[in-house]
Formats: C-alpha cells, sequence, structure tokens
C-alpha cells in the first residue's frame, strides 16, 4: 500500500480578520509530483505555508509522513522553494549553499557540489546572485532546498515569469530530483498546461479549499474524493481523547 | 542553536557592508578625537561633560543599527522563514541574542585596541589610560542593550498582533533611557560612591547635575534610539 506523505483535513488558516485557508483537504501520496492549480489569491501559497510549518493551521488536521501531530523531525523532512528564495543577492551560489547547510548541521563539500552540478549552477557558483537571470535564481533555490536532504519538495509559484524553455528546464530539474532522491513533490502553479508533463495528481484549488483531486491518468474524468487515510483517523481518535493536536 | 550561529557568522563574514561599517567607525572616531582634542582645549567642563563617553553610546547606536539592518535583510531574503519550523522560537531568539552580543563585544574589543593604539600616539597621561580602561566596563553595557534590542527585534517579527509589538516598543522605549542613566550614573559617579550612598541617593545627586549636560545628553541619545527603533518597527508593520 502507498504512503502519503501529506494528510490533510479541513485545515483552516485565516490572517488579520481575512480566511486564507478555509477547507484544505489534501492528500498526497509518497514519491509522486503532485500539482496544485488555482487561480490567483485562492489560497495556494498559504497552504503550502501550513504544510512546510512556517504557519500554524487554526484549526484542521495535518499529518505528515504518517505523523498526525508533526514535529521538528518531519518538517525537517521538508524543503521550501518560495518566492522569496532564501538566499543573499550580495553573496554567491556557492557561499549561500554553504550557510544553508551550516545552519542545517549537515556541512559537507560533496553535497554543495552535488547540489550545484544537478542545478547546472557549476559554471556561475562563484558569481553573485546579484547578475544571476531568474531561471538561475529558481536554480538555485532548488539546489538550497535540497541541501537538507529532503523527503519531500514544496515548490510554490516559481515558473510564473519564466519563458518555455526555462520551465521546461526547471521541470527537468524537478523530474530528475524525484527519480534521483525518490521525493514526493508538491507544485503549486496557477494554470495546468505549465506543468502538465510531469504531474501525477492533481488538486484543484478556488477560495481557500481544495474543491477535487485525481491522479494525472484520470485527468478529465470524474473522479470521486479519496478515502479517509488511516492518518486521518488515528489523529481523529486521538482529539477524541483529548490530545492536542 | 550552535549550527544558527555558525550560519549566522559565516554569513556576516560574507558581509561586505560590516567591513565598510569597520572602516568608517574608525575614520569617524579618529576625527572625533581630533575634534574633542580642540574641544578639551578650551577647558570647558560643559562640554567634557557633554563628549565624555559619547563614542562608546554612538557606537552602540551604530551596532545596534547595523544588527537590526542585518536581520532585517534575513527576514527579507525568506531564509529566517525557512529555517522557522527547523528550530523552536527561543532557540531563534537565544541564538540571534547571542550572536549580536558576540559581534557588539568583538567590535567592543577592536575599538578598544584602536583606542589604546591612540593612546600609545598621543602618549597620553594616566587619567588618559584610566578612561580607555574605563572603556573596557561599557562592553557590559553593550552586551546587554544589543541583546536587548534583539529580543525586541525577534518578537516583534512573531508578534502575531499590533497591540503585542506595541507593548513590547513601549517597554523597550522606557527601559532605555533608564538603562543609559544608570550607566550614567556609574561614570559619572563611579560604582564605589553609588555603593556608599546608596542608588537612590546617587541618582538624586545625578538629576541635579542637570545643569552639567550629563542628564541631557541621556535624553538626547534616547531620542536618537527612540526614533530610530520606532522608525523601523513601524516600517516593518506597515509592510506586513
Amino acid at each position: 500500500m502507498q504512503k502519503n506523505a501529506i494528510v490533510a483535513q479541513q485545515l483552516y488558516y485565516s490572517r488579520y480578520g481575512k480566511v486564507m485557508v478555509r477547507n484544505g483537504n489534501l492528500v498526497v501520496p509518497e514519491q509522486e509530483i503532485y500539482v496544485l492549480v488555482g487561480p490567483d489569491g485562492c489560497g495556494k501559497t498559504s497552504l503550502v505555508h501550513l504544510l512546510s510549518g512556517m504557519e500554524k493551521p487554526q484549526r484542521g488536521i495535518l499529518a505528515l509522513f504518517g505523523n498526525p501531530e508533526p514535529s521538528m523531525q518531519e518538517y525537517r523532512k521538508i524543503g521550501t522553494i518560495f518566492e522569496k528564495g532564501g538566499f543573499y543577492d550580495t553573496m554567491s551560489a556557492k557561499a549561500n549553499l554553504k550557510m544553508k547547510a551550516l545552519a542545517f548541521g549537515n556541512y559537507k563539500k560533496e553535497l554543495i557540489q552535488a547540489a550545484l552540478r544537478i542545478t547546472g549552477l557549476e559554471k556561475i557558483a562563484r558569481k553573485r546572485i546579484k547578475s544571476y537571470s531568474n531561471a538561475e535564481k529558481v536554480k538555485l533555490a532548488l539546489a538550497m532546498a535540497i541541501i537538507g536532504s529532503p523527503k519531500m519538495l514544496l515548490v510554490d509559484e516559481v515558473l510564473d515569469g519564466l519563458s518555455k524553455e526555462e520551465k521546461n528546464d526547471i521541470l527537468r530539474i524537478l523530474k530528475g530530483f524525484q527519480k534521483k532522491y525518490k521525493m514526493t513533490i508538491l507544485i503549486t502553479s496557477r494554470e495546468m498546461d505549465s506543468v502538465q508533463g510531469i504531474a501525477t495528481w492533481y488538486g484543484i484549488m478556488e477560495k481557500g479549499s481544495v474543491i477535487s483531486q485525481f491522479p494525472a491518468q484520470e485527468l478529465g474524468n470524474n473522479q470521486e474524493e479519496a478515502e479517509i487515510p488511516e492518518e486521518i483517523q488515528k489523529a481523529k481518535k486521538m482529539k477524541k481523547r483529548g490530545k492536542r493536536l | 542553536m550552535i549550527d544558527l550561529l555558525k550560519a549566522d557568522f559565516y554569513r556576516l563574514r560574507r558581509w561586505n557592508v560590516f567591513y565598510l561599517w569597520i572602516l568608517t567607525a574608525t575614520g569617524a572616531d579618529l576625527l572625533y578625537e581630533a575634534v574633542k582634542r580642540m574641544i578639551l582645549h578650551r577647558q570647558s567642563s560643559f562640554l567634557q561633560m557633554m563628549i565624555s563617553g559619547t563614542e562608546q553610546k554612538i557606537l552602540f547606536v551604530l551596532v545596534g543599527i547595523l544588527m537590526m539592518y542585518y536581520l532585517f535583510l534575513e527576514r527579507e531574503s525568506g531564509f529566517l522563514k525557512q529555517t522557522q519550523p527547523l528550530y523552536p522560537k527561543w532557540k531563534h531568539i537565544v541564538e540571534k541574542v547571542i550572536f549580536t552580543a558576540l559581534v557588539a563585544l568583538f567590535t567592543e574589543i577592536f575599538f578598544f585596541a584602536e583606542h589604546l593604539g591612540k593612546a600609545i600616539y598621543f602618549k597620553t597621561e594616566w587619567t588618559g589610560v584610566e578612561l580607555i580602561e574605563a572603556e573596557a566596563f561599557f562592553i557590559g553595557s553593550i552586551f546587554l542593550c544589543t541583546a536587548f534590542g534583539t529580543v525586541a527585534v525577534c518578537l516583534i517579527e512573531w508578534l502575531r498582533t499590533v497591540w503585542g509589538s506595541l507593548v513590547i516598543l513601549i517597554l523597550f522605549v522606557w527601559g532605555w533611557p533608564l538603562h543609559l542613566a544608570f550607566e550614567k550614573m556609574l561614570s559619572v559617579f563611579g560604582a564605589e560612591n553609588i555603593l556608599r550612598y546608596g542608588m537612590f541617593e546617587s541618582f538624586a545627586d545625578f538629576s541635579q547635575n542637570i545643569q552639567e549636560g550629563s542628564f541631557l545628553q541621556v535624553i538626547f541619545i534616547s531620542c536618537i534610539w527612540i526614533i530610530g527603533f520606532g522608525g523601523f518597527t513601524f516600517l516593518a508593520r506597515l509592510r506586513r
């Protein structure tokens, strides 16, 4: 039976009185490439923030890698790529990677070399980020995300503003990650077309709610909602017993 | 936490602004020394009081601003946000306190050496050397205040409501002049006298000393700090 990397049920999150995520229902099977599609402002980024642990849901259940009460151990298995790449423009790619590796407590030269090689940044590794193109910055964000040897990547709308060739290049790298490191990848996107080639699962989001999800091969067919996974059942039982979630 | 500290120091080593700042501050300090000598030449006790220990305070304010800018860049880059789920909040705060306090300490040691060099070059008398010795005393206050400032920044960064950050700001704004007053009291009367006469009596004497400028100096530095820190905080809040 395939395990799930993420199981989220009825996640709710509001900020300054505005509801960002109303009904975050999501099941992401391990080692799949899951694409979450939705229009601007539908809550994709907020949902990804909840999944990565950057924000805490005010209601709902979130299980990561089978743990219904995710701790720092689970969050360490997640690499994130956001609009703000988490790097410093005044430093080189190599220095940024070293800094991230030090913060994670796993600095190894070979690891940095491998991250640069797989993202094709070897030749410009010593240049300052200021001089990088948008695509190169996205590649660096990918390299930084894999520095902590994550089991899952959350990629939030990084393909926007890139040319078709650049998008294909980034998707090729992501596909490579998934194959080489057996990673689970969740990508958010405004449109389905740009990520169609690599997606194995789709989720559709609208007005803060995930309204449907289905495997890529069934695209276009009516798909019934997935059964309630065992992680959710386990979490519900714990909640009944009065344990904090 | 040690990992975060290592990463922070690595980033600081790569941050050219830090070296530029050290060079500028050294230049400014030498210029200040020349101006001070010109003023002291006039034998004015009021001016003497105004300038005694000013460089340390200015230096401290600059270290504080530099550190805030450093933390601000960290937040803007998204790095802080990405490492947030990996460590508990208290570890982040403690790490930043230790980091900025160490930076303040190292900078002060650097300037202590620079002052010592100055004293040797100008062949200063014992009183001058004594003053330099006294400067080492400021290490403690710089250490404490930068740490305090950092805690405030960290708390504001993570506080969810405007009211919460306002409470921290008020605490900081009121706490800062009190600390400066205490520190100034020590430098004017000396720790020995304060211990002999008691805190309240010394404070009363200190308050009477207003015509000599020490109290005005405290208020002046406090105002600069309040404007700088308050502006930074509210700009950060507005951006959210």
